[in-house]
């Protein structure tokens, strides 16, 4: 048998035995080079694998009966993104590792923090990979639990008061996740998601009530996980509170991994067309009003890290607007991924601006580094997200949808606006006191680097979607 | 649960809620004059096991969420001396 043919459950697997080994292993060193091995070798995995679809049945029990893992154009992607952003966490911001977290963790117990991050990869890759709907919940329990735990690190007084929060919230949108998932296997009596595609598409089911309720259940509970608009309170005190190290990799896969969730539903449990209407009709509203409110609040926000945290809330009302409008896919896998990128330099920037050690005024080249990264994500001309700009106004211009495109338009000249607020609490900061060892800061220059590459292969990115 | 002051009782609003979940999941097993789940020669009609079997893996994923919660609680406890989110948030 070969080994291939095991990937899409090697996926969860490797990472699960790497926290198994990174907890008994009682050494942070050891455990942070077992971490980046492990990362390692499922990116290659990842990258290797070159069929598009491939269908994993547990322990030889065929799809309805059985736990199914399937590797599809949509989940390979986010698979592949999770594994080289995990990779770069352990391998580029070591140092803030250190500063933020260890120092803070009782030396015998630094290598559970290992264990814990992998345990966390684990629960991510489980939910892209799985084609199980109580397999989900599981992985989407295991991914918030360790989650809660890597927001509670750090030495923000708040962070454990933010991460409770998570935790309530969290658990309940996991709960009505649960709920929805109970409602469907009790009118079709299956728990794998092409099966009761199939079963609701043959004995014609999506009037029944229970379909709807399930469907109810499941959507708030999937944006409840995304922190939508109305629902996003949980995110702002967490991400207020926790150290910026861990949100580099919880903000750069949350969302994305929340939008997954959500598109896996409607479109491959339900069947979109029959839906689109109602939640088109109720979620682009909110979207809108999201777009409007977070700009605006970010704008007024106090802190470098709310301006950020706001600006999330923004750029995942762009996203909600586009997942549950119409069928522009190309919009939205570009802007999901653009966003997350964008999203991980400004925590990393957080990062430099918090710390005591590697200041910013101390990386060789800040004003030039900095700069890029601020363009790259206001969205000025020559970037990526300039680009998804240009193609969502050209797209609401084509659709005769005026109201929309002048809140878009808003929304875009406030993100200038709160970039701009950006630099200014940078560059001042950054003059005092030019003394100090100049550093060469390879995170940032990697962040650089991973946009150009989206820039240079933009159509790609967007094509992914199409297939 | 989202009322309530106290950390604690958040938490246990937060199980009874979970626990909840477990009935409503055991319910969906239970089939008409169905028989326990286990063979026997002269039962013809079975109430169905999988909701049960999931409800294992439920169980332990609400046990887990219970604990991180209270270990969480205790860090507060430990930081400020309360436990009361009002007392908290005045503190700063």
């Amino acid at each position: 048998m070969n080994i291939i043919d095991h990937a899409p459950a090697l996926y969860v697997v490797i990472p699960l035995l790497g926290a198994l080994f990174c907890a008994i292993c009682f050494n942070a060193k050891l455990a942070r080079f077992i971490a980046t091995i492990t990362a390692t070798i499922n990116l290659c995995l990842s990258v290797y694998i070159s069929s598009t679809t491939q269908s994993y049945s547990f322990g030889g029990w065929k799809a309805p009966v059985g736990i199914e893992y399937a590797i599809d154009t949509i989940n390979k992607p986010i698979i592949i993104y999770s594994n080289a952003l995990i990779l770069f966490l352990l391998l580029f911001c070591h140092k803030f590792v250190k500063e933020q977290v260890l120092c803070h963790i009782k030396n015998n117990y630094a290598h559970l923090f290992y264990a814990i991050l992998l345990f966390s990869h684990t629960g991510y890759l489980g939910i892209a990979s799985t084609n199980d709907l109580f397999n989900l919940y599981v992985f989407i329990e295991i991914s918030s639990l360790t989650a809660y735990v890597l927001m509670s690190l750090g030495n923000h007084s708040k962070s454990v008061v933010g991460a409770f929060d998570y935790l309530i919230m969290g658990s309940i949108g996991a709960s009505l996740i649960l709920i929805a998932i109970g409602l469907l296997f009790s009118i079709t009596g299956s728990l794998n998601i092409g099966d009761i595609q199939h079963i609701l598409t043959t004995s014609n089911l999506y009037g029944s009530k229970i379909v709807l309720c399930a469907s109810a259940f499941f959507i708030i509970g999937a944006v409840l996980k995304i922190a939508f608009f109305p629902m996003h309170f949980w995110m702002i005190r967490a991400y207020n509170n926790a150290a910026s190290v861990i949100l580099v990799y919880l903000a750069g896969i949350g969302s994305v991994i929340g939008v997954y969730i959500y598109y896996r539903f409607v479109h491959f449990v339900l069947d979109y067309e029959q839906i689109k209407e109602a939640l088109s009709g109720f979620l682009s509203p909110i979207a809108l009003a999201g777009i409007l409110l977070s700009s605006l609040l970010a704008i007024r926000a106090g802190n470098l890290r709310s301006v950020i945290v706001y600006s999330g809330c923004s750029s995942i009302s762009y996203v909600i607007f586009f997942l549950v409008g119409t069928q522009v896919n190309t919009i939205l896998v570009s802007l999901l991924f653009i966003d997350s990128i964008n999203k991980i330099s400004l925590f990393l920037i957080t990062s430099y601006y918090e710390s005591n050690k590697y200041k910013i005024k101390n990386i060789l080249g800040y004003k030039y580094l900095i700069s890029i990264i601020l363009i790259c994500s206001a969205g000025l001309p020559m970037t990526g997200m300039f680009i998804i700009k240009i193609n969502m106004l050209e797209f609401l211009l084509q659709n005769n949808l005026w109201p929309e495109f002048i809140i878009f338009v808003a929304g875009f000249c406030a993100s200038l606006i709160y970039h701009y607020k950006i630099a200014g609490i940078l560059f001042p900061y950054a003059h005092q006191d030019q003394s100090g060892q100049k550093i060469i800061s390879y995170d940032l220059i990697a962040v650089i680097a991973l946009q150009v590459v989206a820039l240079i292969y933009f159509d790609k990115i967007a094509a992914l979607s199409s297939s | 649960m989202l009322t309530s002051d106290n950390y604690v009782r958040k938490i246990i609003g937060l199980s009874i809620f979970q626990s909840s979940i477990l009935i409503f999941y055991i319910a969906l097993g239970k089939v008409k004059y169905g028989a326990v789940p286990i063979l026997k020669q002269e039962a013809q009609l079975y109430s169905s096991p999988l909701p049960h079997v999931l409800m294992l893996t439920a169980i332990v994923v609400g046990f887990a969420t219970l604990s991180v919660g209270i270990a969480l609680i205790c860090r507060m406890h430990k930081q400020f001396g309360v436990i009361s989110e009002s007392q908290i948030n005045e503190h700063h």
